[in-house]
């Protein structure tokens, strides 16, 4: 396990180097010590920090509890206060700021540090895993109240849904970078249905003249499902539009659409022939 | 009427088989008809790419993408060529000049029939 990075923050020296001292021989790496509240704030951000131990009387003119309010509100870094004072005035101040544990000076070998530093880190990972456990519930509380009547069970199918697709839809995100313009897309489809032979000979016998569907399947000899399929999915490209006459339907070219295919086929394989 | 349009399906079916155009160019439209090897063409279009570049702009999973590259220098769509230890791969021009000019008698001959 890495060790564990302590920020020391006391205005007297002597006293820091010391605690520095007995950290050290704990086995905690003492990566900073600084004298006041402003340079403690404006460090933080570059170290990556796992604990801070906070003298109340500092340099400058922030005090103790003042940086510990504000390193609160923005970082999520477990405090512990150092001092001299243990009068209830000082607690009570302190205790507003929420610190994981609170050291009255002197400190004369390890065993006044250890427990309070262990609990607090101990605290600090109880404290963040609760913190998850409860963003977790609230998420699922608004995924169930709009629909309430459905059972637990189903409740989790449609969660484990909508995961997957949001994580499919953070998927294709890079794809619309690369892709210059959406109409190409539309020219995949229209190739795949161009593709496929007995499709070739479909458009190829209906180009001059209307068909139905039993007489397409006649004509390319294959089942009766076999030739719907393949109208369908000309249909869908829009190469083929079907209309009705009496009980029957007939199927023909949609000639603009074609036009509008090879114009844009043309353009795409210049582009990439030059 | 029935017959005359089963005379001309023969002529058209005879026709496929025996042309070789033809095949190019349904073998052409099959292999550029799908999503990933069009967006890849399309990448290397702009400028040749390593494997893993192209990995990375798709976002795919490695095999799958070695599997379309694989396809398309099978087919010359692309080439390849040796990077230190690493494929580069670029897009050939030859291939789509051949294409531009096959589908090019393709469409004039069906223009030509009053398409």
């Amino acid at each position: 396990m890495a060790q564990i990075k302590v920020m020391i923050v006391e205005d007297e020296l002597i006293t820091a180097e010391a605690i520095a001292i007995l950290l050290k021989k704990l086995n905690y790496n003492p990566i900073a010590i600084i004298s006041s509240g402003e340079e403690a704030i404006s460090k933080i951000k570059n170290l990556n920090l796992d604990l801070i131990l906070m003298d109340i009387i500092l340099a400058g003119t922030m005090d103790g509890i003042e940086t510990a309010n504000f390193i609160n509100k923005n970082y999520d870094i477990p405090i512990i206060f150092i001092t001299a004072y243990g009068d209830k005035k000082t607690l009570n101040r302190a205790k507003l700021s929420e610190p994981y544990g609170y050291i009255v000076k002197p400190i004369t070998n390890e065993d006044d540090l250890l427990p309070t530093i262990e609990l607090a880190m101990y605290n600090h990972q109880v404290k963040n895993k609760l913190k998850k456990g409860n963003e977790k519930f609230e998420q699922i509380k608004q995924l169930i109240q709009p629909d309430k009547n459905i059972l637990p069970s189903q409740v989790n199918i449609s969660l484990e849904k909508r995961n997957y697709l949001e994580q499919a839809n953070e998927d294709l995100d890079p794809m619309l970078e690369i892709e210059v313009l959406g109409e190409k897309i539309n020219l995949v489809e229209w190739l795949k249905s161009f593709s496929n032979p007995e499709r070739f000979l479909i458009l190829e016998l209906i180009k001059s003249q209307p068909l139905k569907l039993d007489e397409i399947q006649m004509f390319i000899s294959k089942s009766q499902s076999t030739s719907s399929h393949h109208i369908k999915i000309l249909e869908k490209t829009g190469f083929v539009k079907g209309w009705k006459n009496g009980k029957y339907i007939y199927y023909s070219l949609n000639k603009s659409k074609i036009m509008e295919f090879v114009h844009l086929w043309e353009n795409w394989i210049k582009n990439l022939s030059s | 009427m029935k017959e005359l349009t089963k005379n001309k399906i023969k002529i058209i079916k005879k026709k496929f088989k025996n042309d070789t155009s033809y095949k190019f160019l349904r073998e052409c439209m099959e292999i550029i008809g799908n999503k990933d090897r069009f967006l890849i063409l399309n990448l290397l279009n702009n400028k040749p790419c390593l494997l893993s570049d192209i990995e990375k702009s798709l976002n795919r999973s490695q095999p799958s993408i070695s599997h379309h590259i694989r396809i398309l220098e099978i087919h010359k769509f692309i080439y390849s060529s040796n990077k230190g230890k690493f494929k580069e791969y670029s897009i050939s021009r030859e291939k789509f000049v051949k294409l531009l000019n096959i589908w090019n008698q393709w469409f004039q001959a069906i223009r030509s029939k009053n398409y």
